[in-house]
């Protein structure tokens, strides 16, 4: 099957989309309404994906405070550049990207001039780093929009961008709480291609970031990392699984378990079996994986291809008994329209197959 | 011409008849898109020597600006309930025919409630602009029923299909029983949707008779009343409203598709 251009596949989730959404309508039966509706909402988590194809690849790392987050970027990076964010600051995400030199600009809300400022060494662009996340009285660091590092670290040489997030906790808790939560939901809304939300594994995931994560990013989360859980066994893990899978509505995030201290303590010292050992190393190539346009496109089909298998799936086992053959799941104009809409070739003349039945 | 079309006028009939032709139908079935894609067409003189010359300033500014409408990948509006908005044309073949062709745009839920509710039978008990709509297909030569399938196949609700097929059946009953023959003609707009579901049901009367089975049995096999596929406009895109709303729109393009429409004298 030859794999579409990311315009047409654009074009071929707008018609899936409109086959589902016009099915559901169609149907009175809850269930099947619900299960139609439920594929359009997975369809259209894929499609905002499909236009971050050509957009620049963001890995937004999001999570409460106090969760790990400095020291995880800081061992997933291979230096210690992150703030740590653990008291009251700025809303502005930090991202790192590419560069020779260590530098920092900032990029202010309606405002031409980009202060930039370059360091010799790591220690003065994390102190500095510090001291822009935490200036909150100076008017000028309220209208940061976002701070862009860049340094000469490996995971980043071929167009990654990695974005620290201030914690949800720091984000909402601030003086105007609404504009601050508004820049992190807006940059998650625009930038982010895909978020790694961290959660410490004793406290789980509570009902307040459940919401945060339904309301700003579940359509870009596809990774849900683990930190705090040195001494878990598999069991220990499994268990964490069985109780926290059933809380998302639609597809569950992989879990991931790391010890960011861990891993950074293997940095320091260049070691390795303990970096794998802290889960780090599995990370850094899930994040790699991601990040690798030809690779994005496969799985985006994939997903499509999956999610119709899934639905007809469904479909042939809870229609039975209503003597509902394939041609009465779909509208019967609406089919029309997917059927004729575009060329049936690779992966539409495969999504048609699945759709007629044969999952 | 196809000479093979029954349909088609002798040319003894082309110089003697003068049809008026109205054009009804259902909110959304495509009165209005059908009308200034045909009207576009055959603004100029046509191969055939077909010319559809609009009457009236109206009439011309009407069909430019739903024209640049569409070309602007939006679909015109509906029209509001009560409303009643007359577009005239002189359908001209050369020196054979010289035709008035009025359109009607109401909206959808006049006419339902107009051939709906049996109400045609106390038209003077009726609102103005219901007895003007009653009036106007009265008067016609010949009426074009505008159907979009979604109205009856594409609908999920029973009670909603059997509303939409009483008030054609209706439409059609009255029409068809008064003292002055008046032709009828089902158009079935948006074909290009169905193609593939006519020929799975072995043709478009064939379709006809699944979606509206009793205006089938009562007019289309009885009465021999025509039914057109049409498709008038060729290209259609899903357009996002918001991050999750979405509707299907005209994508502009000078490829229209639109089946000629023949008609007895």
């Amino acid at each position: 099957m030859s794999d579409p251009k990311p315009t047409e596949l654009a074009l071929l989730m707008d018609e899936l989309l409109m086959l589902f959404h016009e099915s559901a309508l169609y149907h009175n039966q809850t269930s099947l309404r619900e299960v139609l509706q439920e594929a359009q909402k997975s369809v259209t988590k894929l499609r905002r994906r499909v236009l971050k194809l050509s957009q620049r690849y963001v890995v937004a790392v999001v999570g409460l405070t106090n969760v790990g987050k400095s020291t995880l970027l800081s061992a997933l990076l291979g230096a210690e550049l992150t703030p740590r964010r653990n008291g009251p600051c700025t809303a502005a995400p930090i991202e790192f990207i590419y560069g020779k030199q260590l530098r920092v600009t900032s990029y202010h809300r309606a405002e031409l001039a980009r202060p930039s400022r370059q360091f010799d060494n790591a220690t003065a662009l994390h102190d500095y780093l510090s001291t822009l996340s935490e200036d909150l009285e100076s008017k000028r660091s309220a209208s940061v929009e976002r701070v862009v590092v860049e340094a000469p670290l490996p995971l980043l040489a071929h167009g990654l961008i990695i974005a620290d997030t201030p914690g949800f906790g720091e984000a909402q808790g601030l003086g105007p709480t609404r504009s601050d939560e508004g820049t992190l939901r807006d940059y998650l809304a625009q930038q982010a291609s895909q978020v790694f939300w961290i959660v410490l594994a004793e406290q789980g995931i509570g009902q307040r970031e459940l919401a945060f994560h339904q309301r700003y990013f579940a359509e870009v989360c596809d990774d849900l990392v683990v930190t705090g859980c040195d001494d878990w066994d598999e069991r220990d893990r499994d268990r964490f699984r069985c109780r926290f899978t059933n809380v998302f509505s639609g597809l569950t995030p992989r879990f991931h378990f790391v010890s960011g201290l861990r891993g950074l303590e293997a940095r320091r010292e260049n070691n390795a079996h303990e970096l794998e050992a802290a889960g780090i190393t599995h990370l850094e190539q899930r994040i790699r994986d991601l990040h690798d346009h030809g690779q994005r496109l496969v799985n985006l089909t994939d997903a499509l291809q999956r999610l119709s298998e899934d639905l007809v799936f469904w479909l042939n086992h809870h229609t039975v008994t209503q003597s509902l053959t394939h041609e009465g799941w779909w509208r019967p104009d609406s089919w029309g329209r997917w059927s004729s809409s575009l060329p049936h070739d690779g992966l539409k003349q495969s999504l048609t197959h699945t759709l007629k039945g044969n999952a | 011409m196809n000479m093979e079309d029954p349909t088609e006028l002798t040319s003894v009939q082309r110089h003697t008849v003068q049809p008026t032709i109205a054009v009804i139908g259902m909110e959304g079935s495509g009165k209005t898109v059908l009308a200034t894609t045909l009207a576009k067409r055959l603004s100029t003189t046509d191969a055939n020597g077909v010319f559809l010359n609009p009457q009236g300033v109206q009439t011309l500014q009407y069909v430019e600006h739903v024209w640049n409408t569409l070309q602007m990948g939006e679909w015109p509006p509906s029209t509001p309930p009560g409303e009643l908005f007359e577009l005239r044309w002189k359908l001209q073949i050369a020196g054979e025919l010289n035709s008035d062709v009025r359109l009607i745009d109401v909206a959808g839920q006049d006419l339902r409630q107009l051939f709906g509710k049996d109400q045609i039978d106390r038209v003077s008990e009726l609102p103005q602009h219901l007895q003007t709509l009653a009036n106007y297909c009265r008067s016609a030569d010949i009426v074009l029923f505008l159907l979009n399938l979604k109205d009856f196949m594409g609908e999920g609700r029973a009670d909603q299909r059997t509303a939409n097929q009483a008030a054609l059946k209706s439409a059609m009953d009255h029409l068809g029983s008064g003292d002055r023959p008046i032709r009828m003609c089902l158009v079935l707009t948006q074909s290009d949707l169905y193609e593939e579901l006519a020929q799975h049901s072995g043709g478009w009367l064939e379709l006809a008779a699944i979606a509206v089975p009793y205006v089938f049995h009562a007019h289309v096999k009885t009465e021999h009343v025509a039914v057109y596929p049409v498709a008038a406009v060729s290209q259609t895109r899903v357009s996002w409203m918001s991050r999750i709303d979405r509707c299907v729109s005209p994508s502009p393009g000078s490829d229209q598709k639109v089946w000629t429409i023949w008609w007895n004298g």
